[in-house]
């Protein structure tokens, strides 16, 4: 037991000595959360847009003042004629463009039906879509007054509620996503470079000699991370709590609990992976490729994966910061209590396990075995 | 001229002589190229509706044949108890609850303004 704390010990020291990486470590969570919470919202703000208005009467003036009242549009200009459409878009500056033709309200009036165009920019597909569903609202919402006058014979209101994030908030989502993204890449990429530094500097070969059991100098190389891991987790609790008011509804010691499994689950791949790669860069890439790319696409909280071909949902199955996502949210954003999540919390624990027993049975005591 | 040949030759050859890189450096781009387009897909399909029905009848039979029609939504449960629509969400099998109230269709008579809940999770 003396000798394992030494070894803990000296891996602090390792780790505190470093003090850019030690830098990297609690700047990267920071700087994720104030970059997700603040810069990163797919609302779309001023989005530049340009009217042609060959109808120039009062049904299309009324619409173009509410658009221009809209804070997602900023009217850039008004053409005069719709061959210069393109070239406004060909700039780049311009995402939307509207026009109307000749004797809308006319139109309107008699025929009880008008036309308005709307053009797209869609080279950004997400963008596209999402402008022309606020300029398409922004119409239908003017009609609504129109029929409003003249009443419908019967309506249906729907009453609208958003359960747990009534002011649609990203950063409910964001936090989650990002506490399971640096959780997930401290943990696997540190702990695969530490333990590849030592075989690639040689001095592995010292302590595989040493009286110590194997196991408990891979175990004590993992210990300083975990540390560090759940002082990054109380800062990027205290940040999103305090600086984007993200409630934890929930229990607080769960989701540290919860955490912590998955800091766990994330050590003893970071540790397969220092077992099946020599050099430090290997291990680097291997951890960034094989946790960050994946991390990001199949947590969830990107790209959303029920939209996704089977095939990529059965791939998200098997990374485990989706299931630690999906419980982070249950607690958190829902206040559910262990009873919602611990289906998902098994599934992490079989990972956790199913890693460790691999990368114990893949460890080799003798270094020139595979040389 | 022919010093920075040979460098550049003993560059290349080390890139090519490591064999755990290289394989990272050529298929990772492709892999993403062929992943992130199919990932990155915003619009919202298969969305999984649980309806609290408290009305039955044909004008809400009627409206929620429209629904699952719309190609748009994925019927998960048809109930009337509000609870166990909630409880659904909360396991994480529905995504949006359509409420009908009792009298739907009876205070659905012209002129009349006629209310349902659609309640989303976020």
């Amino acid at each position: 037991m003396k000798q394992f704390i030494s070894f803990i010990r000296k891996e602090f020291y390792h780790v505190f000595r470093d003090r850019k990486t030690l830098l990297i470590l609690f700047g990267m969570p920071i700087v994720q959360i104030l970059l997700f919470g603040f810069a990163l919202t797919n609302e779309i703000q001023h989005a530049g847009i340009v009217i042609c208005d060959y109808a120039k009467d009062e049904t299309s003036r009324k619409i173009i003042s509410k658009i221009e009242a809209s804070n997602s549009f900023e009217i850039q200009k008004m053409l005069p004629d719709h061959a210069e459409i393109e070239k406004s878009f060909l700039q780049g500056n311009t995402k939307l463009a509207i026009i109307f033709p000749e004797n809308f309200s006319k139109d309107l009036g008699h025929q009880h039906k008008a036309q308005v165009q709307i053009i797209a920019d869609a080279s950004d597909p997400n963008t596209a879509t999402t402008l022309t569903n606020y300029a398409t609202n922004i119409i239908m919402d003017y009609q609504q007054e129109l029929s409003n006058e003249r009443k419908m014979p019967l309506s249906i209101v729907p009453e609208l509620r958003m359960l747990y994030n009534p002011e649609l908030k990203g950063a409910m989502n964001f936090v989650p996503g990002v506490m399971a993204l640096v959780l997930t890449l401290v943990c696997v990429l540190m702990t695969a470079v530490s333990i590849v530094r030592e075989k690639e500097t040689g001095t592995m070969e010292v302590l595989l000699v040493s009286p110590v059991n194997p196991f408990l100098i891979i175990i004590s190389k993992a210990v300083p991370y975990l540390f560090l891991s759940v002082i990054n987790l109380i800062v990027i609790l205290i940040l999103s709590v305090t600086l984007l008011d993200v409630p934890i509804k929930g229990s607080v010691v769960l989701v540290f609990a919860e955490s912590v499994l998955l800091i766990i689950t994330a050590l003893s791949l970071g540790l397969l992976i220092s077992n099946v790669t020599r050099s430090q860069q290997a291990a680097m890439l291997v951890s960034m490729m094989g946790m960050l790319v994946p991390t990001m696409l199949f947590t969830g909280f990107m790209f959303p994966i029920e939209n996704m071909p089977v095939p990529l949902q059965f791939i998200s199955y098997i990374i485990p910061a989706k299931w630690y996502y999906t419980i982070v949210k249950s607690i958190m954003i829902k206040g559910l209590g262990f009873e919602a999540v611990w289906k998902e919390t098994l599934v992490l624990i079989g990972m956790a396990s199913f890693l460790l027993l691999v990368s114990f049975k893949k460890f080799k005591t003798r270094l020139n075995e595979d040389a | 001229m022919r010093t920075l040949r040979f460098l550049l030759q003993k560059e290349f050859k080390q890139i090519f002589r490591n064999k755990a890189l290289l394989p990272l450096i050529f298929v990772a781009p492709i892999l993403q190229l062929l992943i992130l387009p199919l990932a990155a897909d915003y619009e919202i399909r298969h969305v999984r509706i649980s309806i609290v029905d408290h009305d039955h009848s044909t004008i809400s039979q009627q409206l929620v044949s429209k629904i699952t029609a719309s190609g748009y939504f994925e019927l998960e449960d048809y109930s009337n108890s509000f609870p166990v629509a909630l409880n659904q969400v909360e396991q994480d099998r529905a995504d949006l609850i359509l409420e009908i109230p009792q009298g739907f269709e009876r205070n659905l008579t012209p002129y009349s303004k006629n209310r349902c809940n659609t309640i989303s999770r976020q």
